[in-house]
């Protein structure tokens, strides 16, 4: 899984009590896969809202961490690659395997 | 996760219009305008073949969505509208068990025609099938609408999951190979479930969705639905009536701090056909700033909506 921001927006909500598995993640990534969601970073903010937000309540605290997560600069974060594979590219916020894998034990 | 090899080749755009009176499948439709927005959502529920929950507040198109999008990928729509006692069963199928019972006695006792002994002896021929399971047998693709299904029991989403998930049908009263009959679904539908958040869904089922919560649309969009269903309506009765509708909204609004109980798009339409029984010049003159709003009674439904406009508007001068 090549979209370290993606999967700590994933934690974070998960933290913040939003009832996703990683059923829900999958799901996202493969909406992706699917096209979905890569136009830039509202149509990623509409997709991950689909999938994983199921209230108002659940929206505002969905807002909150999408904005403080995923960067705004919506051209560097978007890079369609020659395969079509949307990938996210976010320094600042990468997340070292160990880390990750510490945090997929979790499920 | 079941899904269909082609359903890329569904795409909704939101651009097909049908002509005023036009129907479609014996029902009248109207024509739909959904941002791009909903466009997308409704794309993305058909490719990943989950069920598209739609939210709030009446008259947003919540219902209307469902039909819109069978009619422009010309497709069969099947509706359920969900009633406090329905049971999530009721939608797949009933088993026709008096009429198997009748037809029991009437075998016993000799008076049953050769065409309903052979009926008799079809077990399958007392299933009547529900709109989940005439969408789920169609071998083309179809459309579901489950309307407002908040309105059931609380187990009644949950009860729904393996049927939408498994997209498999399951008759208890008729027997296979000793096993229960399975219908399974030849083309996945595409279902639409809308809630009024009178009650609240449960978890497991609330994930299984995917979830879209739909605005009331704007002036603009008001607009240009009053004009689509009357398209002979002076524009400048249009605009005055759309713009009083939404103060109105804003007033109630302010008041109750409960949308539900609002008024709504089908009030307006009324509303608007009210207006237009007076000649246009009576019309405006009763839509002008200064007098209170005519037929009142199209628009305000309680009591209390009634006296809260009054005493509302009379703070307002």
């Amino acid at each position: 899984m090549n979209e370290p921001a993606l999967l700590e927006l994933f934690n974070s909500l998960r933290e913040a009590g939003l009832p996703i598995g990683l059923a829900e993640y999958n799901l996202l990534l493969e909406a992706i896969s699917g096209g979905f969601g890569t136009r830039d970073r509202d149509a990623l903010a509409q997709l991950c809202r689909a999938l994983w937000v199921k209230s108002q309540r659940e929206e505002q605290i969905f807002q909150n961490y999408f904005d403080q997560i995923i960067i705004q600069q919506s051209e560097q974060v978007f890079i369609e690659s020659e395969t079509e594979k949307p990938s996210l590219i976010n320094q600042k916020k990468q997340i070292t395997p160990r880390k990750k894998a510490a945090r997929l034990t979790r499920f | 996760m079941v899904k269909s090899l082609n359903s890329n080749d569904f795409k909704y755009t939101g651009n097909k219009q049908p002509k005023l009176g036009e129907t479609y499948k014996g029902k009248l439709i109207y024509p739909y305008f959904p941002s791009q927005k909903l466009v997308d959502v409704v794309n993305l529920a058909i490719y990943l073949g989950r069920p598209l929950l739609l939210k709030g507040e009446p008259g947003c198109g919540k219902t209307k969505l469902a039909v819109a999008v069978a009619y422009e990928l010309e497709l069969d729509f099947e509706a359920w509208y969900v009633k406090s006692t329905s049971q999530a069963k009721d939608g797949l199928y009933i088993y026709d068990t008096v009429g198997r019972l009748r037809d029991a006695q009437l075998a016993a006792s000799g008076s049953l025609t050769t065409e309903e002994k052979k009926r008799f002896d079809e077990p399958t021929s007392y299933i009547r099938l529900g709109p989940l399971g005439r969408g789920f047998t169609n071998p083309k693709r179809s459309v579901i609408l489950i309307d407002e299904i908040d309105k059931a029991d609380i187990d009644f989403p949950n009860d729904l999951l393996l049927e939408l998930d498994e997209q498999l049908i399951k008759i208890e009263e008729v027997q296979e190979n000793g096993r229960e009959k399975e219908i399974k679904a030849v083309n996945p539908p595409i279902v639409f479930i809308t809630s009024n958040d009178e009650k609240d869904l449960p978890d497991a089922f609330l994930r299984r969705c995917i979830f879209y919560y739909i605005n009331f649309p704007s002036y603009e969009q008001i607009v240009q639905i009053v004009k689509n269903r009357f398209p002979d309506i002076a524009n400048e009765l249009v605009e005055k009536a759309v713009a009083r509708f939404i103060k109105l909204r804003e007033i109630l609004e302010g008041e109750t701090g409960r949308f539900s109980k609002n008024v709504s798009t089908s009030e307006l339409l009324d509303w608007v056909n009210a207006l237009q029984r007076d000649s246009l010049k009576d019309a405006l003159n009763k839509l002008s700033e200064e007098s209170q709003l005519p037929y009142l009674e199209v628009l305000l439904k309680s009591w209390d909506a009634h006296i809260n406009y009054l005493r509302l508007s009379r703070d307002d001068e």
